[in-house]
Protein backbone atom coordinates (compact mmCIF):
# COMPACT_ATOMS: atom_id res chain seq x y z
CA UNK A 1 0.00 0.00 0.00
CA UNK A 2 1.10 3.43 -0.44
CA UNK A 3 2.20 5.55 2.41
CA UNK A 4 0.38 8.90 2.47
CA UNK A 5 3.68 10.51 1.06
CA UNK A 6 3.57 9.02 -1.64
CA UNK A 7 -0.03 9.33 -2.57
CA UNK A 8 0.36 12.90 -2.73
CA UNK A 9 2.62 12.32 -5.83
CA UNK A 10 0.09 10.41 -7.12
CA UNK A 11 -3.14 12.37 -7.89
CA UNK A 12 -4.65 11.75 -11.10
CA UNK A 13 -1.43 9.86 -12.05
CA UNK A 14 -1.31 6.07 -13.36
CA UNK A 15 1.36 3.98 -10.98
CA UNK A 16 3.87 3.03 -13.86
CA UNK A 17 5.88 0.85 -11.09
CA UNK A 18 5.22 -0.24 -7.33
CA UNK A 19 6.76 -1.99 -5.13
CA UNK A 20 4.90 -3.48 -1.98
CA UNK A 21 6.90 -4.66 0.90
CA UNK A 22 9.97 -5.61 -1.01
CA UNK A 23 12.88 -6.96 0.45
CA UNK A 24 16.32 -8.73 -1.12
CA UNK A 25 18.54 -10.57 0.80
CA UNK A 26 21.98 -11.93 0.01
CA UNK A 27 22.65 -14.77 2.83
CA UNK A 28 22.12 -12.73 5.75
CA UNK A 29 22.41 -9.12 4.13
CA UNK A 30 19.28 -6.96 3.15
CA UNK A 31 20.37 -5.00 0.62
CA UNK A 32 16.77 -3.81 0.31
CA UNK A 33 14.48 -3.65 3.38
CA UNK A 34 10.75 -3.54 3.48
CA UNK A 35 10.31 -1.04 0.51
CA UNK A 36 7.06 0.17 -0.34
CA UNK A 37 7.78 2.68 -3.40
CA UNK A 38 5.77 4.37 -6.12
CA UNK A 39 6.30 5.74 -9.31
CA UNK A 40 3.86 7.15 -11.69
CA UNK A 41 3.86 7.38 -15.34
CA UNK A 42 6.25 10.28 -16.66
CA UNK A 43 7.24 10.88 -12.82
CA UNK A 44 11.39 11.48 -13.26
CA UNK A 45 12.87 9.99 -9.81
CA UNK A 46 16.57 10.28 -8.92
CA UNK A 47 17.72 7.86 -6.68
CA UNK A 48 20.77 8.77 -4.08
CA UNK A 49 22.67 7.58 -0.90
CA UNK A 50 25.62 6.37 0.13
CA UNK A 51 27.20 3.11 -2.00
CA UNK A 52 25.60 0.05 -0.93
CA UNK A 53 22.24 1.87 0.09
CA UNK A 54 20.49 -0.65 -2.13
CA UNK A 55 19.72 2.37 -4.86
CA UNK A 56 21.02 0.25 -7.72
CA UNK A 57 19.32 -2.91 -6.81
CA UNK A 58 15.93 -1.20 -6.80
CA UNK A 59 16.27 -0.66 -10.59
CA UNK A 60 18.06 -3.93 -10.99
CA UNK A 61 14.81 -5.78 -9.80
CA UNK A 62 12.99 -3.77 -11.94
CA UNK A 63 14.64 -5.00 -14.54
CA UNK A 64 14.07 -8.24 -13.18
CA UNK A 65 18.17 -8.78 -12.89
CA UNK A 66 17.48 -9.34 -9.31
CA UNK A 67 14.03 -11.50 -7.62
CA UNK A 68 13.12 -10.18 -4.97
CA UNK A 69 13.56 -12.15 -1.62
CA UNK A 70 9.84 -11.58 -0.61
CA UNK A 71 7.42 -8.95 -1.45
CA UNK A 72 6.14 -7.70 -4.67
CA UNK A 73 6.53 -5.47 -7.68
CA UNK A 74 3.84 -4.27 -10.39
CA UNK A 75 4.31 -2.37 -13.87
CA UNK A 76 1.24 -0.79 -14.72
CA UNK A 77 -0.26 -2.69 -12.25
CA UNK A 78 0.39 -5.94 -13.67
CA UNK A 79 2.73 -8.25 -11.71
CA UNK A 80 6.56 -8.27 -12.62
CA UNK A 81 8.24 -10.25 -9.70
CA UNK A 82 7.15 -11.73 -6.35
CA UNK A 83 9.51 -13.45 -3.50
CA UNK A 84 6.15 -14.79 -2.22
CA UNK A 85 4.11 -15.88 -5.12
CA UNK A 86 5.01 -17.67 -8.51
CA UNK A 87 4.50 -15.15 -11.85
CA UNK A 88 3.71 -16.62 -14.94
CA UNK A 89 6.63 -16.31 -17.23
CA UNK A 90 4.54 -14.46 -19.71
CA UNK A 91 3.29 -11.82 -17.40
CA UNK A 92 6.36 -11.23 -16.28
CA UNK A 93 7.64 -11.05 -20.01
CA UNK A 94 4.67 -8.44 -20.71
CA UNK A 95 5.13 -6.51 -17.71
CA UNK A 96 9.00 -6.06 -18.50
CA UNK A 97 8.53 -4.63 -22.11
CA UNK A 98 7.66 -1.98 -20.97
CA UNK A 99 11.03 -1.07 -18.84
CA UNK A 100 14.52 0.13 -20.38
CA UNK A 101 17.90 0.25 -18.63
CA UNK A 102 21.01 2.18 -19.37
CA UNK A 103 24.39 0.81 -16.91
CA UNK A 104 27.08 2.07 -16.01
CA UNK A 105 29.67 0.14 -18.26
CA UNK A 106 27.26 0.88 -21.66
CA UNK A 107 26.99 -3.06 -21.94
CA UNK A 108 26.84 -2.44 -25.62
CA UNK A 109 27.58 -5.31 -27.62
CA UNK A 110 31.04 -5.07 -29.05
CA UNK A 111 30.69 -7.19 -32.37
CA UNK A 112 28.13 -5.03 -33.85
CA UNK A 113 28.46 -1.58 -35.00
CA UNK A 114 26.46 1.07 -33.22
CA UNK A 115 23.85 1.29 -35.67
CA UNK A 116 23.20 -2.70 -35.38
CA UNK A 117 23.11 -2.31 -31.26
CA UNK A 118 20.45 -0.12 -31.53
CA UNK A 119 18.78 -2.15 -34.10
CA UNK A 120 19.03 -6.01 -32.56
CA UNK A 121 16.42 -6.15 -30.11
CA UNK A 122 13.68 -4.16 -32.81
CA UNK A 123 14.41 -6.74 -35.14
CA UNK A 124 14.79 -10.03 -33.04
CA UNK A 125 11.74 -8.73 -30.34
CA UNK A 126 9.47 -6.44 -32.37
CA UNK A 127 10.08 -8.43 -35.85
CA UNK A 128 10.70 -4.88 -37.09
CA UNK A 129 11.87 -5.08 -40.74
CA UNK A 130 15.17 -4.48 -41.24
CA UNK A 131 14.96 -1.53 -43.12
CA UNK A 132 12.34 -0.22 -40.88
CA UNK A 133 14.58 -0.89 -37.97
CA UNK A 134 17.67 0.92 -39.66
CA UNK A 135 15.41 4.30 -40.18
CA UNK A 136 14.24 3.72 -36.75
CA UNK A 137 17.97 2.87 -35.46
CA UNK A 138 19.25 6.15 -37.73
CA UNK A 139 16.61 8.10 -36.17
CA UNK A 140 17.83 7.52 -32.51
CA UNK A 141 21.85 8.13 -33.15
CA UNK A 142 20.73 11.35 -34.69
CA UNK A 143 18.62 11.86 -31.40
CA UNK A 144 21.55 11.28 -29.25
CA UNK A 145 24.16 13.63 -31.41
CA UNK A 146 25.75 10.54 -33.10
CA UNK A 147 24.65 11.07 -36.90
CA UNK A 148 27.53 9.48 -38.51
CA UNK A 149 28.73 7.12 -35.60
CA UNK A 150 26.52 4.37 -36.84
CA UNK A 151 28.88 2.29 -38.59
CA UNK A 152 31.53 2.46 -36.04
CA UNK A 153 32.17 -0.20 -33.32
CA UNK A 154 32.00 0.59 -29.80
CA UNK A 155 35.43 -0.27 -29.28
CA UNK A 156 36.40 3.07 -31.69
CA UNK A 157 33.77 4.82 -29.81
CA UNK A 158 34.75 7.29 -26.40
CA UNK A 159 32.97 6.39 -23.27
CA UNK A 160 30.61 9.31 -23.63
CA UNK A 161 29.79 8.14 -27.62
CA UNK A 162 29.12 4.98 -26.02
CA UNK A 163 26.76 5.74 -23.31
CA UNK A 164 24.81 7.76 -25.56
CA UNK A 165 24.32 4.97 -28.33
CA UNK A 166 23.20 2.58 -25.43
CA UNK A 167 20.56 5.57 -24.62
CA UNK A 168 19.66 5.08 -28.36
CA UNK A 169 19.55 1.44 -27.94
CA UNK A 170 17.42 1.31 -24.78
CA UNK A 171 15.14 3.92 -26.55
CA UNK A 172 14.83 1.70 -29.73
CA UNK A 173 12.11 -0.59 -27.30
CA UNK A 174 10.25 2.34 -26.61
CA UNK A 175 10.16 1.63 -23.17
CA UNK A 176 7.64 3.62 -20.69
CA UNK A 177 10.05 3.30 -17.52
CA UNK A 178 13.59 4.30 -18.39
CA UNK A 179 16.30 3.09 -15.68
CA UNK A 180 19.67 4.97 -15.39
CA UNK A 181 22.08 3.14 -13.45
CA UNK A 182 25.18 5.72 -12.99
CA UNK A 183 25.07 6.24 -15.93
CA UNK A 184 28.09 8.78 -16.22
CA UNK A 185 30.04 6.52 -13.28
CA UNK A 186 32.38 4.92 -15.64
CA UNK A 187 33.30 8.26 -18.02
CA UNK A 188 36.16 10.65 -17.69
CA UNK A 189 34.99 14.16 -16.24
CA UNK A 190 35.04 15.70 -19.60
CA UNK A 191 32.64 13.05 -21.12
CA UNK A 192 29.76 13.57 -18.55
CA UNK A 193 28.17 16.48 -20.11
CA UNK A 194 27.07 15.13 -23.22
CA UNK A 195 26.14 12.38 -21.85
CA UNK A 196 23.52 14.50 -19.65
CA UNK A 197 22.49 16.71 -21.93
CA UNK A 198 21.31 13.86 -23.88
CA UNK A 199 19.39 12.97 -20.51
CA UNK A 200 17.83 16.05 -19.72
CA UNK A 201 17.16 16.73 -23.53
CA UNK A 202 15.00 12.99 -23.01
CA UNK A 203 13.16 14.25 -20.08
CA UNK A 204 11.70 17.17 -22.12
CA UNK A 205 11.22 15.42 -24.72
CA UNK A 206 9.37 12.25 -23.83
CA UNK A 207 7.10 11.09 -21.49
CA UNK A 208 8.58 7.95 -20.08
CA UNK A 209 9.29 7.88 -16.21
CA UNK A 210 12.34 7.92 -15.41
CA UNK A 211 14.34 6.07 -12.47
CA UNK A 212 17.80 7.85 -12.32
CA UNK A 213 20.89 6.73 -9.48
CA UNK A 214 23.60 9.07 -9.71
CA UNK A 215 26.56 10.43 -7.89
CA UNK A 216 26.29 13.40 -9.62
CA UNK A 217 23.92 15.55 -7.59
CA UNK A 218 23.50 18.42 -9.70
CA UNK A 219 22.34 15.93 -12.17
CA UNK A 220 19.70 14.54 -9.84
CA UNK A 221 18.05 17.76 -8.66
CA UNK A 222 17.99 19.61 -11.67
CA UNK A 223 16.55 15.83 -13.61
CA UNK A 224 13.82 14.96 -11.36
CA UNK A 225 10.37 15.67 -9.96
CA UNK A 226 10.98 13.76 -6.43
CA UNK A 227 14.14 12.76 -4.76
CA UNK A 228 14.81 10.30 -3.13
CA UNK A 229 17.49 9.52 -0.45
CA UNK A 230 18.51 5.73 0.57
CA UNK A 231 20.99 4.54 3.12
CA UNK A 232 21.20 0.99 4.89
CA UNK A 233 18.32 -0.22 2.49
CA UNK A 234 15.49 2.17 3.42
CA UNK A 235 13.89 5.08 2.07
CA UNK A 236 14.94 7.71 4.56
CA UNK A 237 13.54 10.32 3.07
CA UNK A 238 12.29 11.53 -0.26
CA UNK A 239 10.79 15.01 -1.22
CA UNK A 240 10.82 18.02 -4.17
CA UNK A 241 14.48 18.50 -5.22
CA UNK A 242 14.28 21.56 -3.51
CA UNK A 243 13.73 20.40 -0.12
CA UNK A 244 15.70 17.28 -0.39
CA UNK A 245 18.89 19.59 -1.56
CA UNK A 246 17.96 22.82 0.47
CA UNK A 247 16.64 22.03 3.27
CA UNK A 248 16.68 17.98 3.99
CA UNK A 249 14.52 17.76 7.29
CA UNK A 250 16.42 13.91 8.03
CA UNK A 251 19.67 14.39 9.71
CA UNK A 252 21.46 11.53 7.63
CA UNK A 253 20.40 12.89 4.47
CA UNK A 254 21.90 16.09 6.13
CA UNK A 255 24.91 14.52 6.81
CA UNK A 256 24.99 12.53 3.28
CA UNK A 257 24.59 16.15 1.71
CA UNK A 258 27.22 17.41 3.22
CA UNK A 259 29.70 14.82 2.90
CA UNK A 260 29.26 14.73 -0.66
CA UNK A 261 29.59 18.65 -0.87
CA UNK A 262 33.01 18.16 0.94
CA UNK A 263 33.96 15.83 -1.54
CA UNK A 264 33.71 18.66 -3.67
CA UNK A 265 35.68 21.42 -3.06
CA UNK B 1 65.30 -52.32 -52.35
CA UNK B 2 65.75 -49.00 -54.18
CA UNK B 3 63.14 -46.20 -54.44
CA UNK B 4 60.73 -46.20 -57.39
CA UNK B 5 58.58 -43.55 -58.34
CA UNK B 6 56.54 -46.10 -60.45
CA UNK B 7 55.12 -47.21 -57.57
CA UNK B 8 53.65 -43.60 -56.53
CA UNK B 9 51.72 -43.67 -59.91
CA UNK B 10 50.62 -47.16 -59.30
CA UNK B 11 49.51 -46.36 -55.76
CA UNK B 12 48.19 -42.95 -56.05
CA UNK B 13 44.47 -43.56 -57.18
CA UNK B 14 44.14 -45.47 -53.99
CA UNK B 15 45.64 -43.29 -51.78
CA UNK B 16 43.86 -40.36 -53.14
CA UNK B 17 40.70 -41.89 -52.22
CA UNK B 18 41.81 -42.72 -49.03
CA UNK B 19 42.56 -38.78 -48.84
CA UNK B 20 39.06 -37.84 -50.07
CA UNK B 21 38.22 -40.04 -46.90
CA UNK B 22 40.44 -38.88 -44.20
CA UNK B 23 39.12 -35.34 -45.20
CA UNK B 24 35.76 -36.32 -45.06
CA UNK B 25 36.59 -37.66 -41.44
CA UNK B 26 37.85 -34.59 -40.25
CA UNK B 27 35.38 -32.42 -41.12
CA UNK B 28 32.53 -34.62 -40.37
CA UNK B 29 34.74 -35.71 -37.05
CA UNK B 30 35.08 -31.62 -36.17
CA UNK B 31 31.46 -30.86 -37.17
CA UNK B 32 29.91 -33.25 -34.66
CA UNK B 33 32.80 -32.16 -31.96
CA UNK B 34 31.28 -28.79 -31.81
CA UNK B 35 27.91 -29.16 -32.16
CA UNK B 36 28.28 -31.48 -29.53
CA UNK B 37 30.91 -29.42 -27.15
CA UNK B 38 28.51 -26.63 -27.62
CA UNK B 39 25.31 -28.62 -26.65
CA UNK B 40 27.54 -29.82 -23.17
CA UNK B 41 28.99 -25.98 -22.66
CA UNK B 42 25.47 -24.78 -23.14
CA UNK B 43 23.94 -27.39 -20.79
CA UNK B 44 26.58 -27.44 -18.06
CA UNK B 45 25.95 -23.83 -17.72
CA UNK B 46 22.41 -23.40 -17.82
CA UNK B 47 21.54 -27.11 -16.32
CA UNK B 48 21.02 -28.32 -12.66
CA UNK B 49 23.45 -29.66 -10.65
CA UNK B 50 22.53 -33.34 -11.51
CA UNK B 51 22.89 -32.52 -15.54
CA UNK B 52 26.34 -30.42 -14.42
CA UNK B 53 27.94 -33.53 -12.68
CA UNK B 54 26.51 -36.27 -15.21
CA UNK B 55 28.45 -34.34 -18.21
CA UNK B 56 31.47 -33.38 -16.04
CA UNK B 57 32.07 -36.59 -15.56
CA UNK B 58 31.25 -37.69 -19.07
CA UNK B 59 33.87 -35.60 -20.13
CA UNK B 60 36.65 -36.47 -17.62
CA UNK B 61 35.90 -40.19 -18.50
CA UNK B 62 36.59 -39.10 -22.64
CA UNK B 63 39.29 -37.01 -21.61
CA UNK B 64 41.11 -39.48 -19.27
CA UNK B 65 41.16 -42.59 -21.82
CA UNK B 66 42.85 -42.88 -25.18
CA UNK B 67 41.01 -42.31 -28.53
CA UNK B 68 42.17 -45.86 -29.49
CA UNK B 69 40.75 -47.29 -26.96
CA UNK B 70 37.26 -45.62 -27.45
CA UNK B 71 36.91 -46.78 -31.04
CA UNK B 72 37.79 -50.00 -30.39
CA UNK B 73 34.74 -49.69 -27.75
CA UNK B 74 32.51 -48.06 -30.34
CA UNK B 75 33.22 -50.09 -33.10
CA UNK B 76 33.80 -53.26 -31.84
CA UNK B 77 31.65 -53.47 -28.32
CA UNK B 78 28.66 -51.14 -29.20
CA UNK B 79 27.80 -53.07 -32.17
CA UNK B 80 26.95 -56.06 -29.87
CA UNK B 81 24.37 -53.94 -27.67
CA UNK B 82 23.22 -51.33 -30.32
CA UNK B 83 23.19 -50.37 -33.87
CA UNK B 84 25.84 -51.62 -36.25
CA UNK B 85 27.23 -48.68 -37.64
CA UNK B 86 29.59 -48.43 -40.89
CA UNK B 87 33.04 -48.00 -39.68
CA UNK B 88 33.48 -44.62 -40.99
CA UNK B 89 30.62 -43.11 -38.96
CA UNK B 90 32.08 -45.54 -36.03
CA UNK B 91 35.20 -43.30 -36.77
CA UNK B 92 33.39 -39.88 -36.99
CA UNK B 93 30.97 -40.26 -33.78
CA UNK B 94 34.55 -41.55 -32.03
CA UNK B 95 35.77 -38.33 -33.17
CA UNK B 96 33.50 -36.06 -32.28
CA UNK B 97 33.01 -37.26 -29.03
CA UNK B 98 36.36 -37.67 -27.82
CA UNK B 99 37.43 -33.93 -29.29
CA UNK B 100 34.14 -33.00 -27.81
CA UNK B 101 35.47 -33.62 -24.56
CA UNK B 102 38.08 -30.98 -25.29
CA UNK B 103 36.25 -28.56 -27.17
CA UNK B 104 33.60 -28.06 -24.38
CA UNK B 105 36.00 -27.19 -22.27
CA UNK B 106 37.34 -24.47 -24.30
CA UNK B 107 33.64 -23.08 -24.99
CA UNK B 108 32.86 -23.39 -21.49
CA UNK B 109 36.24 -20.96 -20.96
CA UNK B 110 35.02 -18.88 -23.82
CA UNK B 111 31.09 -18.74 -22.40
CA UNK B 112 32.74 -17.71 -18.94
CA UNK B 113 34.60 -15.06 -20.33
CA UNK B 114 31.45 -12.74 -21.56
CA UNK B 115 30.72 -10.27 -19.32
CA UNK B 116 27.60 -10.62 -17.21
CA UNK B 117 26.37 -7.11 -18.30
CA UNK B 118 26.30 -8.51 -22.04
CA UNK B 119 23.91 -10.65 -20.45
CA UNK B 120 22.13 -8.07 -18.70
CA UNK B 121 21.99 -5.62 -21.97
CA UNK B 122 20.38 -8.46 -23.65
CA UNK B 123 17.70 -8.93 -20.88
CA UNK B 124 17.08 -5.03 -20.55
CA UNK B 125 16.29 -5.34 -24.44
CA UNK B 126 14.31 -8.19 -23.86
CA UNK B 127 15.67 -10.37 -26.29
CA UNK B 128 15.02 -14.56 -25.82
CA UNK B 129 17.06 -16.75 -24.54
CA UNK B 130 18.33 -18.42 -27.49
CA UNK B 131 18.29 -15.08 -29.59
CA UNK B 132 21.22 -14.11 -26.65
CA UNK B 133 22.99 -17.17 -27.17
CA UNK B 134 22.91 -17.02 -30.87
CA UNK B 135 23.37 -13.38 -31.46
CA UNK B 136 25.30 -12.01 -28.49
CA UNK B 137 26.96 -14.78 -26.93
CA UNK B 138 28.30 -17.27 -29.55
CA UNK B 139 29.32 -14.61 -32.12
CA UNK B 140 31.61 -13.29 -29.44
CA UNK B 141 33.01 -16.81 -28.19
CA UNK B 142 33.51 -17.82 -31.35
CA UNK B 143 36.05 -15.24 -32.12
CA UNK B 144 37.97 -15.66 -28.81
CA UNK B 145 38.04 -19.35 -29.12
CA UNK B 146 38.87 -19.74 -32.70
CA UNK B 147 42.30 -19.92 -32.24
CA UNK B 148 41.96 -22.86 -29.83
CA UNK B 149 39.23 -25.21 -32.35
CA UNK B 150 41.35 -24.31 -34.86
CA UNK B 151 44.60 -26.42 -33.33
CA UNK B 152 41.98 -28.79 -32.55
CA UNK B 153 40.81 -29.59 -35.98
CA UNK B 154 44.46 -30.00 -36.77
CA UNK B 155 44.75 -33.04 -34.85
CA UNK B 156 41.40 -33.99 -35.38
CA UNK B 157 42.98 -34.46 -38.71
CA UNK B 158 46.32 -36.10 -37.23
CA UNK B 159 44.15 -38.31 -34.95
CA UNK B 160 42.01 -39.56 -38.44
CA UNK B 161 44.51 -41.39 -39.07
CA UNK B 162 43.74 -44.28 -36.11
CA UNK B 163 40.19 -44.61 -38.46
CA UNK B 164 42.40 -46.92 -40.06
CA UNK B 165 42.49 -49.73 -36.79
CA UNK B 166 38.72 -49.65 -37.40
CA UNK B 167 38.93 -50.97 -41.35
CA UNK B 168 38.27 -47.41 -42.55
CA UNK B 169 40.46 -47.24 -46.06
CA UNK B 170 41.14 -44.03 -45.18
CA UNK B 171 44.43 -42.24 -46.31
CA UNK B 172 46.83 -44.41 -44.18
CA UNK B 173 44.10 -47.50 -44.45
CA UNK B 174 44.64 -47.02 -48.47
CA UNK B 175 48.33 -47.14 -47.60
CA UNK B 176 48.41 -49.96 -45.49
CA UNK B 177 46.48 -52.15 -48.13
CA UNK B 178 48.80 -50.83 -50.71
CA UNK B 179 51.89 -51.82 -49.02
CA UNK B 180 50.55 -54.85 -48.01
CA UNK B 181 50.22 -56.32 -51.07
CA UNK B 182 53.53 -55.09 -52.34
CA UNK B 183 55.70 -54.63 -49.24
CA UNK B 184 56.22 -50.93 -50.79
CA UNK B 185 56.51 -49.66 -47.30
CA UNK B 186 59.10 -46.92 -47.86
CA UNK B 187 57.72 -45.45 -51.15
CA UNK B 188 54.12 -45.67 -49.70
CA UNK B 189 54.97 -44.65 -46.26
CA UNK B 190 57.31 -41.67 -47.36
CA UNK B 191 54.76 -40.57 -49.90
CA UNK B 192 51.72 -40.30 -47.39
CA UNK B 193 54.16 -38.72 -44.46
CA UNK B 194 54.14 -35.98 -47.37
CA UNK B 195 50.57 -35.51 -48.15
CA UNK B 196 49.64 -35.39 -44.27
CA UNK B 197 52.57 -32.85 -43.56
CA UNK B 198 51.34 -30.84 -46.58
CA UNK B 199 47.88 -30.70 -46.04
CA UNK B 200 48.60 -30.04 -42.08
CA UNK B 201 51.32 -27.18 -42.74
CA UNK B 202 48.51 -25.42 -44.95
CA UNK B 203 45.84 -25.88 -42.63
CA UNK B 204 48.40 -24.55 -39.70
CA UNK B 205 49.04 -21.62 -42.36
CA UNK B 206 45.07 -20.91 -43.36
CA UNK B 207 44.94 -20.93 -39.27
CA UNK B 208 47.14 -18.37 -38.63
CA UNK B 209 45.64 -16.25 -41.35
CA UNK B 210 42.34 -16.85 -39.81
CA UNK B 211 43.75 -15.25 -36.61
CA UNK B 212 45.40 -12.51 -37.73
CA UNK B 213 42.41 -11.55 -39.88
CA UNK B 214 39.50 -11.74 -36.47
CA UNK B 215 41.38 -12.28 -33.45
Amino acid sequence: MPTPVEKDNFQGHAVAARFIGVAKRYGEFEVIRDLNLAVAASERVSLIGPSGSGKTTILRLLMTLERPTSGRIEVFGDALSSGDLVVRAEQARAARRKIGMVFQQFNLFPHMTALHNVMEAPVQVLKMPRNEARDLAQGLLERVGLKNKGGSYPAQLSGGQQQRVAIARALAMRPQIMLFDEITSALDPELIGEVLDVVHTLALESRMAMLVVTHEMGFARSIADRVIFMEGGRIIEQGKPDQIFGAPRNERTQSFLRSVRRGWT
Amino acid sequence: MTFSLKVLRDAWPALWDGLKITMLASAAGMTVAIILALVIAIAIRGGGPTTRLTLNSLVTVVRSTPLLIQLYLLFYVLPLYGPKLSPLTTGVIGLGLHYASYLSEVFRAGIEAIPKGQWEAATALHLSRKTTWLRIVLPQVAKTVLPQVGNYFISIYKSAALLATITVVDLLGAGLNYAGETFRYFEIFTLIGLIYFTIGFTLSRILSYLESRFA
